[in-house]
């Protein structure tokens, strides 16, 4: 069957398309737009689906929808009519965008795409979430959690995968309903730390570290967890069920001290008590977050009685949490679809659709490179064209060692190779590069070129053989999201010493570990560097600029040189130099 | 054009002491010239890749590369007058710099119009604000460094749209500019249409949920058995196709 998934008018719309079990492509729609998690119908990210699997949208058989939107249309009516008479800006926002666009969803998806609505089908919102982990991972038997903000009216679902005469099946086993929300609640607190809902959550994690879980007791407060792995909103605190734009009540604040000022400064260590309380407020929310997550996995367990487990849902991109549930939770195996948030709706509701309804073989994920590539000599021309001076490399390990030299004397540079990744991260296609070994290196990558607030930290990526060397495997039990970063380990006491760049002030790192079979000339290049610096490891953060996407093309990558302080940019064998050009 | 212009003019002569009163308001207006520099940078390298004519991506090229380098002296001088933290600020509301994919929407003879009277308006409102800023210690150079180079653009796009005229596509050049002229005014039209259709239906929800969704919200209050909490079990239903092609 060729199935193409699509997900949109949430946040960070996404198509992906699956021929005969086979992941052919995966994009998001923002690396098309250049909007920062647009959330529009993915009409370019579709139309580069169908280039690549060279097919036309008559010949796709479903379009896979990754919603029920007339679903999600009753919830949000239901929870209005309940918070009235305090929604009224809310109802107004709720009510333009339904009866404006999305009731006539179907016959804008048709006319926008080209399909017919004979083509068009619906999943469900996390039955999506739970298709894209599960199915593509190496497990026959598996529970799957679900966990994000809210999707049609669920925040946390548990299912069970397995296999019935052959043909892989999904069940439900329980869920959560709205308001009841973990991923609700961290967005929340985000906002009341000053960041943006949906893309700030990151800093969260990065600003936890740098504090103590002080007020574990009044979020105690906040929510309650059953035993059962159910969790309660204590809905005097929140307000995101009626409010259009802020998500928590005057009562937080009564509780937890006044939220941050979004742009205020942020700097640590700090002798300031504010800084001090909001880094405290980051640690004890993540601390709850992670608490709660290990009793939820205890109730899957229960539940599935399975060894494995697939995690999905925007709250799965939570590295910290995914370690403890990996180390202390009930689970041998663990496996995370690595764009855990909406866009991987896209290829869970075109997997369910291809594997459970037609019974085609299920993939597995070896690789995220699922998105557009650019021909070498189409690089070359455009370099040439535009006048730009390069030198190419016919032989990639002369590449690496060039690389290799320029990093190891401080210079920081981007990485353009083959496609460009699927999901929120940037794995050494898109990625900019330099020497783990100095955090002085750290410092500037954050200043002058990716234009972020200090306290953020950066990931390594690492030779798979050398990563006992600077990396606590632990029980090992989280190397199936080591190659797409998933999940982060703690320093040896040797990177704590010889890796401070990438090593975050709480002693651990979000790790890539970068396998024999992954991208050769990404291995290549981290051989290299290991030759030249004894350290098989290099800082790898995504190729954009602050509160922009992920590059996709050469053009674009070549726009986040200019306008950065980077020194240097490969575009696949060609190599550009800040000084020469 | 000239009329366009001489408004730029008058218009930024008229607003100018009041928008760039004091260091705090210029350093976070010179941070939101940056993001628009930044985005142009980023609409003409988009062209640049997109068209395939060696001459014309080479233009396009050092256009994007003119933005990109407005666009850092811009948030150098942004940096430089504000106040760290005000700055912060002004660059977390606008920092992003957003391509309009104007390229591939317009086609390249309009993208040329468009280009040319975007550059020009551009031209005369930094000459304007080159003139308000004479004398001042680093603003007056910032704006006429960067005038040179929009000249250049303005220079370069009005002869690619004449070569273009007298190749015999008079006509199509012709109604490009007007099309282009068109549509910038309609855009402004349809802007303040759109704020006039927002307040209008807002008014109209404003009246539903006052007087409608009263009797539902009652309804719903007397049938209503609480919001669910807690584990809720559900059976999927059969995965088929005909369930798949339902909204709900
Ligand atoms: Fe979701
Ligand atoms: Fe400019
Ligand atoms: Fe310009």
């Amino acid at each position: 069957m060729k199935i193409l998934g699509i997900s949109a008018f949430f946040h960070d719309a996404a198509a992906a398309i699956v021929v005969d079990g086979v992941i052919v492509a995966a994009a998001q729609e923002e690396r098309f737009s250049r909007i920062k998690q647009d959330a529009s119908l993915p009409v370019q990210a579709v139309r580069y689906c169908l280039d690549e699997a060279e097919l036309s949208m008559a010949e796709i058989d479903y379009v896979v929808f990754y919603e029920k939107p007339l679903r999600k249309f009753e919830r949000i009516l239901v929870s209005q009519l309940r918070a009235f008479p305090r929604g009224l800006r809310q109802f107004g926002r709720a009510m333009r965008t339904w009866l404006g666009s999305r009731l006539w969803l179907k016959s804008d998806i048709c006319k926008e795409l080209g399909c017919s609505s004979q083509q068009l089908l619906f999943s469900e919102h996390h039955l999506s979430h739970a298709a894209s982990a599960y199915l593509c991972s190496p497990f026959q038997d598996a529970a799957i959690v679900t966990i994000d903000g809210v999707g049609e009216s669920a925040t946390t679902s548990v299912f069970h995968g397995f296999a019935e005469e052959g043909c892989p099946k999904i069940d439900l086993k329980l869920e959560l309903p709205y308001p009841h929300s973990i991923g609700l609640l961290y967005s929340s607190l985000t906002a009341y730390l000053g960041f943006r809902v949906n893309e700030g959550e990151y800093k969260v994690m990065g600003l936890s570290s740098y504090g103590q879980p002080k007020y574990l007791e009044e979020f105690a407060s906040l929510a309650s967890v059953g035993d059962d792995g159910s969790l309660e909103i204590n809905p005097r605190y929140f307000s995101y069920h009626y409010h259009a734009t802020k998500s928590f009540t005057p009562a937080l604040e009564a509780l937890l001290g006044p939220s941050r000022i979004p742009g205020s400064p942020l700097e640590y260590p700090s002798g300031d008590i504010d800084m001090q309380r909001y880094a405290d407020v980051a640690a004890s929310l993540q601390t709850f977050t992670e608490e709660y997550l290990l009793v939820l996995m205890g109730e899957a367990k229960r539940q599935t009685q399975s060894n494995s487990l697939c995690l999905a849902g925007g709250v799965a991109l939570n590295s910290v949490a995914n370690r403890r549930i990996c180390e202390e939770g009930p689970f041998e195996h663990v496996f995370v679809q690595p764009a855990a948030g909406d866009a991987g709706g896209a290829l869970g509701a075109a997997l369910y659709a291809s594997c459970v309804l037609h019974n085609d073989p299920r993939p597995r994920l070896s690789s995220v490179a699922l998105g557009q590539s650019f021909a070498p000599a189409s690089i070359e021309k455009f370099l040439d064209d535009c006048g730009v001076k390069y030198t190419k490399y016919s032989d990639d390990e002369e590449l690496a060692d060039e690389v290799a030299q320029r990093m190891s004397v401080g210079q920081v540079g981007g990485w353009f190779q083959g496609r460009f990744e699927w999901g929120p991260r940037a794995l050494g296609n898109r990625s900019i590069l330099a020497d783990p070994r100095y955090a002085s290196t750290r410092d500037r990558v954050n200043r002058a070129i990716k234009f972020r607030e200090k306290f953020r930290p950066f990931a390594p990526m690492v030779l798979s053989e050398d990563t006992h060397l600077w990396f606590d495997l632990g029980r090992n039990r989280d190397r199936l999201l080591a190659p797409f970063m998933c999940s982060v380990m703690p320093a040896t006491a040797a990177a704590k010493e010889k890796l401070s760049a990438v090593v975050h002030v709480d002693g651990t790192a979000r790790v890539q570990v970068v396998g024999r079979s992954s991208n050769p000339r990404t291995r290549r290049l981290l051989q290299a560097f290991k030759k030249k610096t004894g350290v098989g490891v290099l800082l790898n953060t995504s190729m954009n600029l602050k509160d922009e996407p992920i590059c996709a093309s050469p053009a674009e990558a070549y726009g986040a040189f200019v306008r950065s302080d980077m020194d240097f940019l490969t575009l696949e064998n060609c190599l550009i130099v800040k000084d020469q050009i | 054009m000239l009329a366009d212009q001489s408004l730029t003019r008058s218009l930024v002569r008229l607003v100018a002491p009041i928008v760039w009163r004091s260091d705090r308001k210029m350093a976070s207006k010179l941070a939101g010239f940056a993001a628009t520099e930044a985005g142009s940078a980023l609409d003409m390298l988009k062209a640049a890749e997109l068209c395939d004519d060696k001459k014309l991506r080479r233009l396009f090229f050092r256009h994007a590369m003119d933005e990109a380098r407005h666009a850092k002296m811009f948030r150098a001088h942004s940096r430089l007058l504000g106040k760290e933290s005000d700055l912060q600020e002004s660059e977390y509301m606008r920092s992003s710099a957003t391509r309009q994919n104007l390229y591939q929407e317009l086609g390249l003879v309009r993208f040329l119009a468009f280009v040319y009277q975007a550059e020009k308006r551009g031209e005369a409102h930094f000459d304007s604000l080159r003139r308000h800023f004479a004398g001042h210690p680093s603003l007056e150079k910032l704006f006429e460094e960067i005038g040179k180079d929009e000249r250049f653009h303005v220079a370069y796009s009005k002869s690619l749209l004449k070569r273009l005229q007298d190749s015999g596509r008079e006509k199509e050049v012709k109604q490009a500019k007007r099309s282009i002229a068109v549509q910038t005014a309609w855009a402004s039209w349809r802007r303040a249409g759109k704020r006039i259709g927002n307040v209008l239906s807002w008014c109209v929800l404003a009246i539903t949920y006052v007087v409608v969704v009263p009797v539902f919200a009652l309804v719903q209050r007397i049938t209503d058995r609480g919001a669910a909490h807690g584990w809720q079990r559900r059976r999927l239903p059969e995965g088929s196709v005909s369930e798949m092609r339902r909204q709900s």
